[in-house]
């Protein structure tokens, strides 16, 4: 070994330098490095515990330095001094210091929540052991002259692939589907899952009780901890029967695992899972390409056998495509399990969701701006309450303090201010806000304490936030000299270009938020007064599924004198619906296809603009929307799905979805009786909740055994309204708290300006000033600014709002210039306000009470 | 304990030092302790001795011989003082006047 070339650890240097005398470093270090090379007589292994064991034994009571000599006593004392100074001064400030801290309260709180939202966000499916070894096939079609990717993949290919390429070393096949459940008197439409017997060894859904590999045998169920719980309270279950609707029948399942509850992060989740081979047993599916299922996920040990898979995958192309008859793919891929959540916004399935978007989009944003806001505030107050304190730092630096000591003062005093509205932060955001974001957002959001990164967030903010806001003022409040102080000379920077800046953005941020506010409140009115297209009101559904039912209910509607019209139908609208692709030309574009009857458009007066409602129940007669005929330019034949129709009629573009998603080119089909499964009916106005009500009572006498699936046509996107409604209330709140900062900061500025000049408006007042006159005085000051501010911010806001809708909303509320002009009224009469309340202080006073004033 | 005691421990690195001569420093005294009396202690007990030697005015010090090895560090040497030597004297007398009233306990032992 070179000698030259060897060097210390680090570790060594620091710990032995932070211990030990600096006049026994040397030698001691001396000692070690070549002691170092001594060790070579030891095994390797040896070595280093030799070696730390020498040097930890220098710290000895000899060795060690005084870590409190007597310049860190005075510099103690000093700081604690000042520690009594910052609550002194907080004390005798109560307005400043009330919106300093209460600014950083708030701002914090919200940042406390962010985090929580967003490390839910990112922790979603992480839990799960195999989560980068599992990949979900996809696959590409082209759409609209567009490769679109989707998530689900051919019944049969993840036996095919398994069974060809020894790089997969597990596969389960996930398809969802609705069936009836029944346990006793307890019956349901439940959502289950079949899956492979491999899924709870390749998914971390560890059992409450129960045995997961039993999920191989075709006859057990397992059920998740929500499920047990609805069925059979706390108590265990297992080896119980529970029935499930396998398509004609009933069949009994024997219960052979509870999972424990969900980590609250998830997206892929199961209330029921059973085994897919049921799926063929009782002819559900059939083992054929053109069969589809809800997706594929493959277990790929070796991270270099994933490129082998994906080339292996090419050779189905061929396969797949000769199956189906349409909707032909471009490629198969796969998508890492870990990052499905991610990729669900273009990654369209039905097992993963990223509903997250807006939120990982637009929190951030508005908590860094809040965050921005009472930064701001605090560093104008500081820099205007200066004035206050100068002769105190005057004081300071005459007795001996340097620039760095009143830097520290005043650093050690907004670090008091900082971590007072930490604590009160963290509060307000665990007591106030989680709950209410909680209870708006239906997630449930929760900062676990023990969590690290948690901590490691909060003292970043700290720091972060005390250095932005503490750093300047300090710096600027310590530049002044102490003669020109005493001598009343220092020209005092009222108009500090900084000032200026902060005080424009924050006018700018301000805008912003309250231009959302009033864009929200607007487009919630939109959305509720926007027309659906047809008229959703007084139609009452039901679902059914077997003959009987639709003769026991079709004797009921006649029977009853509130119906004015019945009629049955496959799909309901806003519930279902089928998607097919269709060729035109050169691209190939979506087609929602709805079978529903010709009753069902005059009921639910869908307006036919061109041509007839249905004339024949020969059931190739079609009803295009506008969206269509814009492509087909006539009306007459038109043919898909390999299917040959006429298209009798036009009908004006109707909402299925609601107005966050648009609307599609559209056919709609007549329904054959025999295969109803809806029954809508028409009621007298006002009469549709009564005869509901009725309805359900004789239903459930008739039929124990189904559950009775009915409801309102206007409810079927009720949670839309609600959502709408939180956008708002969200907003609105945001918009009030920025306001609220904003303007507190704004209003201890001016009152900090008015008292510097208080004695220059007693002269004034004096010397025969009008009121008026001093009014002016003291908006000239703020016009400007205000002015440019809004030059600058009426764009952005114009901008950015349009852009936050267009995220949320396909068919929204435009924004307008009025909305922002809106804006920015309400601002500036928040601002006009703010200066009258200072004016009327002027005008009260008396100006000989002004003169004495020392300043 | 009176001030100009001298522990075992003292005594025998106030020898080593004595027989190392001009490079009687930490890392040596240890090394030649290990040869001559098979006795390992840490490196830093070395220094706390020589430091207590040092106090008690039986050596003194001085700083010199950065090496390679060393990483450019310098050693600190020590000396043996006039007191030190006389120290070591008198407990090598003191021993050897106490063996000489016993001069039967070597042959007690041997049985």
């Amino acid at each position: 070994m070179d000698p030259s070339k060897y060097q210390l650890p680090k570790a060594v240097q620091r710990l032995l330098g932070f211990f030990c005398k600096g006049d026994f470093l040397e030698e001691i270090l001396g000692d070690l490095e070549e002691y170092h090379f001594e060790l070579e007589e030891y095994p390797r292994w040896q070595r280093p515990f030799l070696f730390w064991f020498q040097a930890i034994n220098f710290i000895r009571p000899y060795s060690i330095r005084e870590f409190i000599d007597r310049q860190r006593i005075i510099y103690l004392l000093l700081l604690s001094n000042y520690l009594k100074t910052s609550i002194r001064t907080l004390r005798r400030n109560p307005l400043s210091s009330f919106i300093n801290v209460l600014g950083l309260t708030i701002a914090i709180g919200m940042c406390v929540t962010i985090y929580a939202f967003l490390s839910h966000d990112f922790r979603i499916d992480q839990f799960h052991e195999n989560k980068d070894q599992i990949y979900l096939t996809t696959l590409e079609l082209e759409q609209n002259g567009q490769l679109v990717k989707y998530g689900h993949s051919p019944i049969i290919l993840g036996t095919t692939l398994h069974d060809d390429m020894g790089e997969i070393s597990k596969f389960s096949r996930v398809s969802k589907e609705q069936t009836v459940v029944k346990y006793r008197d307890n019956v349901h439409y439940e959502e289950i899952l079949f899956v492979d017997g491999a899924f709870l060894e390749m998914f971390s859904f560890p059992l409450k009780w129960g045995v997961s590999r039993e999920l191989n045998d075709d006859s057990s169920i397992i059920l998740s901890h929500d499920m047990s719980h609805k069925y059979f309270g706390y108590e265990n279950p297992i080896g119980q029967e529970i029935e499930v609707n396998m398509g004609s029948e009933m069949v009994k399942f024997r219960i052979a695992g509870v999972a424990s509850p969900f980590p609250i992060s998830h997206a892929l989740k199961f209330d029921f899972l059973i085994n897919i081979s049921n799926a063929f047993k009782y002819d559900l599916r059939t083992s054929e390409w053109g069969e589809m299922i809800d997706g594929t996920f493959l277990q790929i040990v070796d991270p270099n056998d994933v490129s082998t898979v994906l080339l292996g995958l090419k050779n189905y192309i061929t396969n797949y495509n000769e199956g189906v008859s349409d909707n032909r793919i471009e490629s198969f891929g796969l998508q890492q399990f870990s990052g499905l959540h991610f990729a669900s916004r273009q990654l369209k399935n039905e097992l993963s969701h990223d509903n997250y978007y807006e939120g990982r989009v637009t929190l951030p944003i508005a908590a860094v701006l809040i965050l921005a806001l009472a930064c701001f505030n605090y560093i104008n107050i500081a820099i205007a309450s200066a004035a206050r304190r100068l002769k105190e730092i005057g004081l300071r630096k005459v007795i001996g303090a340097d620039k760095r000591l009143i830097i520290s003062q005043f650093m050690t005093e907004h670090l008091v201010v900082t971590a007072f509205a930490l604590i009160l932060g963290v509060l307000f955001s665990l007591l106030v806000i989680l709950p209410w974001f909680n209870s708006l957002s239906g997630i449930k959001l929760a900062i676990s304490i023990t969590d690290p990164l948690f901590w490691v967030c909060i003292l970043s903010v700290l720091i972060v936030t005390s250095l932005i806001s503490g750093v300047y003022p300090s710096i600027y409040i310590a530049k002044f000299e102490p003669d020109k102080i005493f001598k009343g000379t220092l020209k005092f920077g009222k108009n500090s270009l900084i000032t200026k800046i902060l005080l424009g953005a924050q006018f700018v941020i301000a805008c912003n938020a309250i231009h959302t506010a009033v864009v929200f409140t607007q487009n919630k009115e939109y959305q509720n007064t926007r027309s659906w297209g047809y008229n959703p009101n007084d139609i009452v559904y039901i679902r059914t599924s077997s003959p009987e039912e639709i003769n026991w209910i079709t004797e009921y509607a006649k029977n009853s004198d509130v119906i004015t019209a019945f009629t049955g139908t496959q799909h309901q609208l806003g519930i279902n619906k089928d998607s097919v692709m269709v060729q035109f030309d050169t691209s190939s574009i979506e087609l929602d296809v709805f079978r529903l009857s010709g009753q069902f458009v005059d009921m639910a007066e869908i307006e036919i603009v061109n041509g007839a409602n249905f004339s024949d129940d020969s059931y190739k007669q079609v009803l295009v929307n506008e969206l269509l005929y814009q492509r087909l330019g006539e009306l007459g034949e038109f043919s898909f799905s390999g299917n040959s129709y006429v298209v009798v009629g036009v009908v004006r573009d109707f909402h299925n979805l609601n107005f966050y998603s648009a609307i599609k080119p559209s056919v709609i089909l007549n329904t054959p009786v025999e295969d109803s499964r809806y029954i809508s009916m028409k009621c007298e106005e006002g009469k549709s909740t009564e005869f509901f009500a009725d309805l359900n009572t004789s239903w459930l006498e008739q039929f124990p055994a189904t559950p009775f699936i009915a409801g309102h046509q206007e409810d079927v996107w009720g949670q839309f309204y609600d959502q709408i409604d939180i956008m708002e209330e969200y907003n609105d709140i945001l918009a009030t708290i920025t306001v609220l900062i904003a303007g507190m900061g704004l209003y201890s500025l001016i009152v900090f300006n008015t008292l510097a000049r208080q004695k220059e408006f007693s002269i004034k007042k004096i010397m025969g000033a009008k009121l008026s006159d001093l009014a002016i005085d003291v908006i000239k000051r703020y016009s400007m600014l205000a002015i440019i501010a809004m030059i600058v911010g009426a764009p952005m806001t114009y901008f950015l709002v349009k852009k936050n809708l267009d995220i949320l909303f396909k068919y929204a509320q435009s924004v307008t210039i009025g909305s922002v002009i809106l804006a920015i009224v309400i601002l500036l009469s928040l601002l006009l306000l703010v200066i009258a309340t200072q004016v009327r202080k002027i005008s009260r006073t008396n100006p000989a009470e002004g003169l004495k004033v020392e300043s | 304990m009176s001030k100009d005691h001298l522990g075992e421990l003292e005594e025998l690195i106030l020898l080593m030092i004595v027989m190392l001569k001009d490079d009687a420093y930490g890392l040596a005294i240890r090394r030649i302790l290990k040869d001559q009396t098979n006795r390992v202690i840490t490196i830093g007990a070395v220094h706390g001795t020589v430091n207590r030697l040092e106090k008690k005015g039986y050596i003194e010090s001085s700083m010199g011989g950065a090496t390679d090895l060393r990483g450019g560090r310098r050693k600190r040497i020590f000396k043996i003082t006039a007191s030190g030597k006389s120290a070591l004297q008198k407990s090598r007398d003191l021993k050897v006047n106490l063996w000489q009233q016993i001069p039967d306990l070597s042959i007690d032992v041997a049985k």
